[in-house]
């Protein structure tokens, strides 16, 4: 993990007085609600419907057990007791008021966290594989880049003022699990010929209303230029990105216009001038970063024999859904699902906070890290301490086997929380989770990814569900629209609007609809997307419209 | 017209308030004050946006509610506004 | 509004000209882009003193042969959420070398006056007197700086604190 030096500390100690200065600033009146908005979504704050929400960063998903505490109690101490994790490995708490914020930002400070920049028109939080450091398939840690880019990005005098806000995703150069191609800069880390790291390098992904997913734009960026080369893509952006139309502000629809060849070429330009500045990175300042990465001690793990392991059907089940491989031989890598029956996906209780950094001393080296699916993970665990793990995690409501399946449901808070909702996602998901409640199954069916987003802001990534919801509203009522087939792996996609849109009521059932079409002609092997893949989205359709009250 | 009440959130604890008839705001929706003519809202809205009153909220802006005779508590016409109204639709199993 | 010139409120003596008013003999004057592009024989023929104002939307890159016949460039931020003068500054100052007052005109809030210095900009017009007095608690309020500033083509470490 990132260990804070002296410089880093007093950047989020002074940004917490700061703020302190300005909400007083604020009820004082010498600061207006205009003048005070933008400061205060820099800071992560949000009006939403019945409160203020703070959006804290995790940086790259990457939490320490100390961390995950201090988080627990701030949701004891100043919230209703719980938080809600997010697609941007963001940890958002609902009942907050704008007078203890300041305090908030400082307890955070006090174990090297922040809010900075975690809303508003900036560079937001850096995200990453969740499994960085520990995946078998890396090429190096995207947390090491993350971090370099996190330092750059924060509080930029040049940036904080874009046409709209920026995510940046590192991924670890094997199986994208960072969802590069739909972020406004992708990174993926890859070799050139002579073994050297770089970046291929895409540009204008994202969802929302017109969802697109990013063009590359460099094959390969050497390491030490990442950021003088972010920084052209930037400076690019911040005096060409359309500032008329807040639908059109970010730089996909810029990349779109404009042309990948032209920004390319603009990016380029810009970057000539800059590469041999202070931007490059030194050697040593690269080696500092990565000396905070370094592996765990990892010790010499017996692995156990299957047939002489727990033989319960629940541990069996959840070893092959939340357990993966690992880089190093007797560990494994644990995903503990946040998506329990009856529970808002992404949330947890402090209770189960605490628990959970606990485990993570005992079992993980005393590391957690929150993944965009909305699920916690546990990247360091001995083969021969999964079933010990497992049985505790079960005890808090932890340790439900359905990673990656159907009801491993992505979920944003929707219309009752967020301002900018059109309907409802966490009841819909609620529903589906429901009525999906057989683990057999489950299991049988598969991979599926379900993600449900309130509005057209996409922020439960729907384009890229194997089936999206999009929640809308028409003459005050709730309706939801439906897509298959949309990735975010290798082969990523923005999946296709089934037709029209149905009723929240009739959305389990449309999902047992698809799922039935799926079994019924699927090849051994084949997952959903597979599926999809094949035969395109005709039967799913056909099938929907055949048996389905339309609205 | 459909009958309004002005609603906001608290500058300083974000929670849901609405505009009472004694130009005070108020938790409580049964104390809204219900403006039955456009003018009247339109009117309403400049007067609270130039009043002191203004300083401790934010968003300030009306909403349609049913408000027929039978009805002694005025209820929002859209869903959203009910959602403000009763709080989230989903609570916390685990808290 | 008052105008700060490395943190000190100064006397402003420069004068905004419209496109239509009258040339003074004399003093020193900003005109738009538009005139100055219109007028250039003019201006520079002329004994003024002479300083340029600029829109979010100019490439300051069509600029640069001019700005050796100005001793100020005004940019212009329309309100607090419209960044592109950050980057107009920054490549002002750093990538064209020009030495003269770059100003940030606004009205601007205290909150911004850090990163308005830190890409270049050496005045900046305070929306009232008392976000111009505001200047040093507020550039005191963040010294911390990760990213290497217009002014300095280099800077010790990548990351520096400033003391």
């Amino acid at each position: 993990m990132y260990a804070y030096e002296p410089h880093d500390q007093l950047l989020v100690d002074q940004r917490a007085a700061q703020f302190e200065e300005q909400v007083e600033r604020r009820f004082e009146g010498a600061l207006n609600e205009d003048e005070f908005r933008p400061l205060r979504l820099q800071n992560g704050l949000y009006q939403e419907l019945h409160a203020y929400m703070l959006r804290i960063n995790i940086p790259y998903g990457t939490l320490s057990s100390r961390q995950l505490r201090k988080l627990a109690d701030i949701s004891r101490t100043y919230d209703k007791g719980y938080g809600h994790f997010t697609t941007r490995q963001n940890l958002q708490l609902n009942w907050l008021s704008l007078k203890d914020a300041p305090a908030i930002l400082a307890e955070l400070a006090s174990v090297e966290m922040h809010a900075i920049q975690s809303s508003g028109s900036c560079i937001r939080n850096v995200t990453a594989d969740h499994y960085a450091g520990a995946a078998p398939d890396e090429i190096d840690d995207p947390r090491i880049w993350a971090e370099i880019v996190r330092q750059w990005s924060t509080l930029h005098p040049e940036f904080a003022f874009l046409p709209r806000k920026f995510k940046i995703a590192v991924s670890g150069g094997g199986n994208d699990r960072a969802a590069i191609a739909v972020h406004d800069i992708g990174l993926k880390l890859v070799h050139d010929d002579e073994k050297q790291i770089g970046f291929e390098v895409q540009v204008g992904g994202g969802l929302g209303r017109t969802p697109m997913l990013g063009k590359v734009i460099r094959e390969f960026l050497p390491a030490e230029d990442l950021l003088s080369y972010l920084e052209a893509i930037l400076r690019v952006y911040n005096q060409l990105g359309r500032r008329d139309n807040k639908y059109k502000a970010r730089i996909k629809i810029m990349v779109h216009e404009l042309g990948a060849e032209v920004v390319r070429d603009l990016v380029e330009d810009e970057w000539l001038a800059t590469r041999d500045s202070a931007l490059k990175l030194p050697q040593d300042e690269i080696t500092r970063i990565r000396n905070n990465f370094l592996p765990p001690v990892f010790e010499d793990v017996v692995i156990p024999d299957p047939d002489h392991q727990v033989q319960e059907p629940g541990f069996i089940a959840w070893q092959h859904t939340n357990v993966h491989a690992h880089k190093q031989p007797g560990y494994n890598i644990v995903t503990v699902s946040l998506k329990a029956f009856g529970i808002a996906p992404g949330d947890a209780s402090a209770e189960q906070m605490y628990v959970l950094a606990n485990l993570a001393d005992a079992y993980s080296f005393g590391e957690i890290r929150v993944s965009h699916e909305q699920n916690l993970i546990l990247p360091h665990v001995r083969a021969d301490q999964l079933p010990a793990l497992w049985q505790s995690l079960q005890r808090v409501g932890l340790g439900t086997a359905n990673a990656g399946l159907a009801t491993d449901i992505i979920s944003c808070p929707g219309m009752d929380f967020c301002t900018l909702a059109s309907a409802r996602s966490i009841p819909v998901a609620l529903a589906i989770t429901e009525r999906l409640d057989d683990l057999e199954r489950l299991h049988n069916i598969g991979e599926l990814k379900i993600k449900i987003s309130g509005c057209v802001n996409a922020c439960a990534h729907h384009h890229i569900g194997h089936i999206g919801i999009l929640g809308l509203e028409k003459k005050g009522e709730e309706f939801y629209q439906v897509t298959v087939g949309g990735r975010a792996d290798d082969d990523a996609a923005i999946g296709e609007i089934v037709g029209p849109g149905f009723a929240g009521h009739q959305i389990p059932d449309v999902i047992e609809n698809l799922i039935a079409v799926y079994l019924d002609i699927r090849e051994a092997g084949e997952r959903f997307v597979d599926t999809v893949k094949r035969l395109g989205t005709t039967p799913f359709k056909e099938s929907l419209y055949a048996h389905s009250q339309t609205r | 017209m459909t009958a309004q009440i002005i609603t906001a959130n608290r500058l300083d604890t974000g929670i849901v308030v609405y505009l009472s008839q004694t130009f005070d705001w108020t938790v409580d929706i049964s104390s809204a004050w219900v403006l039955t003519a456009s003018s009247e809202v339109e009117d309403t809205l400049k007067i609270v946006e130039r009043a002191k009153i203004a300083r401790d909220v934010v968003g300030v802006y009306a909403i349609d509610v049913d408000d027929n005779d039978e009805i002694t508590v005025p209820v929002p016409l859209r869903f959203r506004e009910r959602i403000r109204v009763s709080g989230p639709t989903v609570s916390p199993h685990h808290a | 509004m008052p105008i700060l010139k490395h943190g000190k409120i100064i006397d402003d003596n420069w004068q905004n000209l419209a496109d239509d008013d009258v040339l003074p003999e004399t003093g020193q004057v900003i005109v738009s882009l538009t005139r100055w592009l219109a007028d250039q024989t003019e201006l520079v023929d002329s004994q003024l003193s002479l300083g340029v104002r600029i829109t979010g939307d100019v490439d300051v890159s069509t600029i640069v042969s001019d700005l050796n016949y100005f001793d100020l460039v005004a940019v212009n931020f329309p309100g607090i959420a419209d960044g592109r003068g950050y980057s107009q500054a920054r490549l002002l100052r750093h990538r064209y070398g020009f030495l003269g007052e770059l100003r940030a005109t606004g009205p601007l809030v205290r909150d911004v006056f850090v990163a308005l210095e830190r890409v270049g900009f050496d005045a900046i017009e305070a929306r009232d007197n008392a976000e111009a007095e505001a200047w040093s608690e507020a550039v005191a309020r963040i010294t911390v700086r990760l990213q290497p500033d217009a002014n300095s083509a280099l800077i010790a470490s990548f990351q520096s604190a400033a003391e």
